[in-house]
C-alpha cells in the first residue's frame, strides 16, 4: 500500500511518549490530521491523563488543550441535559436507555475521554414512540425536521424520530426505536437490546446497552455508515470498548453468540479485522477463527481484498496527507454501499436524486459581523 | 536562519509564494500559513503586514492553514475562505478577498482557541493597563479604536480580547484595524500618513478597508496587559460626550454576552470575567465628536487600587 | 399541616458574584448567566449556604425581624421565580 502511514497519529492516541521527538513541522501535520479525524480532544485527553503537558510544545499544546476543554465542557452540559430528559420522561414510567456517546460519557467509559458529545440518543420500543414524543414536547422539545419530506423520511423509513430540539436550550435529542433503519436489510431486535440493558451505575434509573450490545451497536453503526470521515474515531471507540470489556468473563464468547443472534456477524467481522490491522487491537486468534467460521461473517478472498482496499483508505482521516489517488473513489463506493445497506434500490435513487438537487443550494453561514 | 519580514521579500516574491506553497507569517500570538492566488490578497498583505516575520515551512508549526481561493461562478468571480480544506462560509465577491482573509482569521481564533477567553471587543493599552471596548456592530468601536491607536494607545486588538482566565491578563493579537464606510474617511483625515490596505466595496458591511497596526503595537505584541477600564461605547449623531458609570452587574452580563467561549471554561470563565468587571472602572459612553471622546479616554484615571 | 420548604439541590453548580448594586449568578450545568437584584443575591446566598428554608425564615433572616405577611408573600414570589429558573426546588413536608 502506498498510503502515507498514520503511525504518528496512532502513537498520539496510544503511546504519547513517542511524541517527545517530534519536529515542529511534524506536529503541524499531526494536529491537522487529528482535527480532520475529530480526534484532537482525545489526543489532549491522553496527554492529560498521563500528566504529560510539559512535554508538548506550547503551540500544539494550545490546540490539544482547546479541543479537550471543549469536549470537557460539552460533557458537563450533557450530564445536565440527560437529567432534564429523565425528568421529562418520568411521567411515562419508561426506562431511559442511552446510546453511543451519551451512554459512554454517563458511565465514564474509556472511550468517553476527550469525546465531543453534543446530541443525546435514546432507544425506546416502537410501540411507545408517540408517548415519548408527547412527553418530550411537554418538556420543551420540538421536531427539528422542517420539510414534510424529512418528516416522512424519518418516520416511515428510518430508525428514529426526526431529531428534536429544545426550544430554550437548543440541545438535540434523537429518539431511536431500532439501531438500523426500517428499510435496511438487517433488523436486529430492539426488544432484545432493551431486555439486556443495564443501569449506568448501580441504583441509577438511567440505562445503557449491555457491553456486547454496545460493541455490536458501535460496529453496526460504523460499518453501515456511508460517510466514513469520522471512521477512525469510530474504530478507536470499538478498540477502547473491547479493551474495557475483554476482561469480563466469557466476553468474547458472548460477543460472537450475540452477534449471531442479532444477525450482526458481518459488521463485527469488519470491526475486529480493521481494529486489529489499523490499531493493533488485542483480539484473540481463537476469536477471529471462530468468527470466520460463523455463517455470514466472512466473504470470499477476492471480495475481502477489495473491501480492505476500500475501508483501509476510507477509515483514515480525510486529509491530503493520509490519502492517495484512490481514496476519493473508495469513499464514493462506500457512500453508495452505506445507502444501499440502509434502503431498497428505488427509494435510494429517489433519495439520492433529491440530495444531489439540494446540494446545489447549500445553507452555509456568512462571516461573523 | 535570518528572519525575513514581508517587506524584505523580493519584488513579486510575495505573490509567487502566496500563489504556490504559501507564506507562513508570525501574526502574534499565532503562526498563520496563507495561500491565495488572488492579487488583492497579496496587495493587502504586502501593505499591512510589511513588518511581520515570515517563517520557514520546514522548520515551523502553523496554528492555522488558511486560503482564499478564486471560484469562477458564471459571470461574477467569487472567492472562498478555506481553513485546511474546510469552507465555513458562503463565497463572496473576489474583490473582497483580503477582507475575507481577515474575517476568516478571526473565525479561526474564535473557533479553535479555547485556552483563552475570547471577547468580541477592541482592546488597547495605556500606562500598562488595558481598556476593553466591547461593542456590537454600529457602536463606532472600530473608529474609536483606530483613533486611540493614532493618539498613542497601544493596540492589542481591534476585534477580540484574548483573556487569560488564570492570570487575568489580556494577550495581545494586534492585526490591521477594520474600518467601514465614513470611518475610513474620518481616520484618513485624522492621519493622512496612516497606511491603508485595499478597499472592498459593496460588502455586507458596506465599504471596508483596513489600517496598518502602529509599529509600537507590533513591537510590544508580547506584552500582556491587565484590564483597568471597561467602556461600552455608543455613537449617537449630534450628541455630546456623555460618560456614565455602568452598573457592575449589567457590565458583567454584557461582557459575557460579548464573549464567544466563556462557557467552555465553566466557572473559571465566569470568575475571570467577574474579576475583570470587579477590578475595572465600568462606563457607558455616548458620543459623536471623536476628538472629545479621545480626550476623555486619555484622561481616564486608573481605578482605585 | 403541610409546610413548604425550599432548597437548592445543585449548590455546587452555582457561582455568585455580587456588588452593592446587585449581582450575577452563573449556572455551570447549563452555562447561562442571570442578573439578580441585591435582595435576590442575599436570598440566593442564604440558600447556597444552608439547605432548607421556609419563606418565613428567609424573610426573617434578611430583615432581622419578624416579617409582615406582604413581605413573606414577596419572598414566595422570588422563590417561585428561582424555581422557574431551575435554581431551587420546593419540598412539601
Amino acid at each position: 500500500m502506498t498510503l502515507a502511514n498514520i503511525d504518528k497519529l496512532i502513537d498520539a492516541l496510544y503511546r504519547p511518549g513517542k511524541l517527545n521527538t517530534l519536529h515542529p513541522s511534524e506536529w503541524d501535520i499531526l494536529i491537522r490530521q487529528g482535527r480532520h479525524a475529530d480526534l484532537l480532544a482525545r489526543m489532549g485527553a491522553v496527554v492529560a491523563d498521563q500528566n504529560d503537558w510539559v512535554d508538548i510544545p506550547a503551540q500544539p499544546r494550545m490546540h490539544l488543550q482547546s479541543a479537550l476543554n471543549l469536549a470537557t465542557r460539552q460533557q458537563r452540559e450533557l450530564r445536565f441535559e440527560v437529567q432534564q430528559i429523565v425528568n421529562a420522561l418520568e411521567s411515562t414510567k419508561l426506562p431511559v436507555v442511552l446510546l453511543k456517546g451519551a451512554a459512554y460519557a454517563m458511565s465514564n467509559l474509556k472511550c468517553a475521554r476527550g469525546r465531543l458529545v453534543s446530541d443525546v440518543d435514546i432507544l425506546v420500543p416502537r410501540t411507545v414512540l408517540s408517548t415519548v414524543e408527547s412527553a418530550l414536547m411537554k418538556g420543551g422539545w420540538v421536531s427539528a425536521a422542517k420539510s414534510e419530506y424529512d418528516q416522512r423520511y424519518y418516520r416511515t423509513w428510518m430508525h428514529e424520530l426526526p431529531p428534536m430540539q429544545h426550544i430554550k436550550r437548543g440541545t438535540t435529542i434523537d429518539v431511536h426505536h431500532a439501531i438500523l433503519p426500517l428499510t435496511a436489510r438487517l433488523h436486529p431486535s430492539t426488544d432484545k437490546l432493551l431486555a439486556h440493558s443495564l443501569p449506568i451505575f448501580q441504583g441509577s434509573s438511567i440505562r445503557m446497552l449491555a457491553p456486547v450490545d454496545m460493541v455490536l451497536h458501535s460496529a453496526t453503526h460504523l460499518f453501515h455508515e456511508g460517510e466514513l470521515e469520522k471512521g477512525l474515531h469510530g474504530l478507536i471507540d470499538i478498540d477502547l470498548l473491547l479493551s474495557e470489556f475483554a476482561m469480563q468473563p466469557d466476553f468474547w464468547k458472548e460477543l460472537i453468540n450475540r452477534a449471531t443472534e442479532l444477525e450482526l456477524v458481518r459488521p463485527l467481522f469488519y470491526a475486529l479485522r480493521y481494529a486489529s490491522i489499523m490499531l493493533h487491537s488485542q483480539v484473540p486468534d481463537a476469536v477471529v477463527s471462530e468468527l470466520e467460521r460463523t455463517q455470514g461473517a466472512c466473504m470470499s478472498k477476492p471480495i475481502l481484498l477489495f473491501m480492505d482496499a476500500l475501508f483501509l483508505r476510507a477509515l483514515r482521516p480525510p486529509h491530503p496527507s493520509t490519502s492517495d489517488w484512490l481514496t476519493p473513489l473508495a469513499r464514493g463506493l462506500l457512500y453508495l454501499r452505506g445507502h444501499w445497506l440502509r434502503m431498497p434500490f428505488l427509494l435510494l435513487s429517489w433519495h439520492l436524486a433529491r440530495k444531489t438537487w439540494l446540494a446545489w443550494f447549500p445553507k452555509k453561514t456568512s462571516p461573523a459581523t | 536562519m535570518t528572519l525575513r519580514t514581508i517587506s524584505t521579500l523580493f519584488p513579486g516574491e510575495l505573490s509567487t509564494l502566496l500563489g504556490g506553497r504559501g507564506v507562513r507569517l508570525h501574526v502574534p500570538p499565532f503562526v498563520i500559513h496563507i495561500q491565495s492566488q488572488i492579487p488583492v490578497v497579496s496587495e493587502g498583505l504586502g501593505r499591512l503586514y510589511a513588518d511581520h516575520i515570515c517563517l520557514d515551512e520546514e522548520d515551523s508549526f502553523a496554528d492555522f492553514h488558511v486560503a482564499v481561493l478564486l471560484k469562477r461562478r458564471l459571470f461574477r468571480p467569487l472567492c472562498a475562505f478555506e481553513m485546511d480544506g474546510f469552507q465555513p462560509f458562503t463565497p463572496l465577491a473576489a474583490g473582497e478577498a483580503f477582507a475575507f482573509l481577515e474575517w476568516g482569521m478571526n473565525w479561526c481564533v474564535t473557533s479553535y482557541c479555547h485556552t483563552l477567553i475570547t471577547i468580541h471587543s477592541a482592546v488597547l493599552e495605556r500606562d500598562g493597563r488595558a481598556l476593553i471596548l466591547p461593542a456590537p456592530p454600529g457602536s463606532g468601536k472600530s473608529t474609536l479604536c483606530a483613533a486611540l491607536m493614532l493618539n498613542g494607545w497601544r493596540l492589542l486588538s481591534d476585534e477580540m480580547a484574548l483573556l487569560d482566565p488564570v492570570t487575568g491578563f489580556v494577550t495581545p493579537s494586534p492585526r490591521p484595524v477594520s474600518l467601514k464606510n465614513q470611518s475610513i474617511e474620518i481616520i484618513q483625515r485624522m492621519a493622512p500618513h496612516a497606511v491603508f490596505g485595499p478597499v472592498a466595496h459593496d460588502t455586507m458591511k458596506g465599504t471596508v478597508a483596513h489600517m496598518k497596526v502602529s509599529q509600537d503595537s507590533l513591537a510590544r505584541s508580547h506584552v500582556a496587559a491587565l484590564p483597568a477600564w471597561l467602556v461600552f461605547p455608543r455613537y449617537q449623531a449630534g450628541s455630546t460626550t456623555r460618560p456614565e458609570a455602568h452598573p457592575k452587574p449589567a457590565s458583567l452580563m454584557q461582557l459575557a454576552e460579548n464573549s464567544f467561549n466563556h462557557h467552555v471554561h465553566g466557572r473559571h470563565g465566569f470568575d475571570a470575567l467577574a474579576r475583570v468587571v470587579d477590578r475595572s472602572d465600568c462606563y457607558n459612553l455616548t458620543y459623536s465628536q471623536l476628538p472629545e471622546a479621545i480626550d476623555w479616554f486619555n484622561h481616564l484615571p486608573l481605578p482605585a487600587a | 399541616m403541610h409546610l413548604v420548604v425550599w432548597r437548592c439541590p445543585r449548590i455546587e453548580d452555582f457561582s455568585l458574584q455580587n456588588w452593592s448594586e446587585g449581582g450575577v449568578v452563573f449556572d455551570d450545568a447549563e452555562g447561562h448567566l442571570h442578573e439578580l437584584t441585591l435582595a435576590a443575591c442575599d436570598v440566593f446566598n442564604l440558600l447556597l449556604n444552608q439547605n432548607s428554608w421556609t419563606s418565613l425564615e428567609l424573610a426573617n433572616t434578611l430583615l432581622g425581624e419578624e416579617p409582615s405577611l406582604t413581605e413573606v408573600a414577596q419572598m414566595d414570589q422570588l422563590l417561585m421565580h428561582f424555581e422557574a429558573m431551575n435554581f431551587v426546588e420546593r419540598v412539601v413536608v
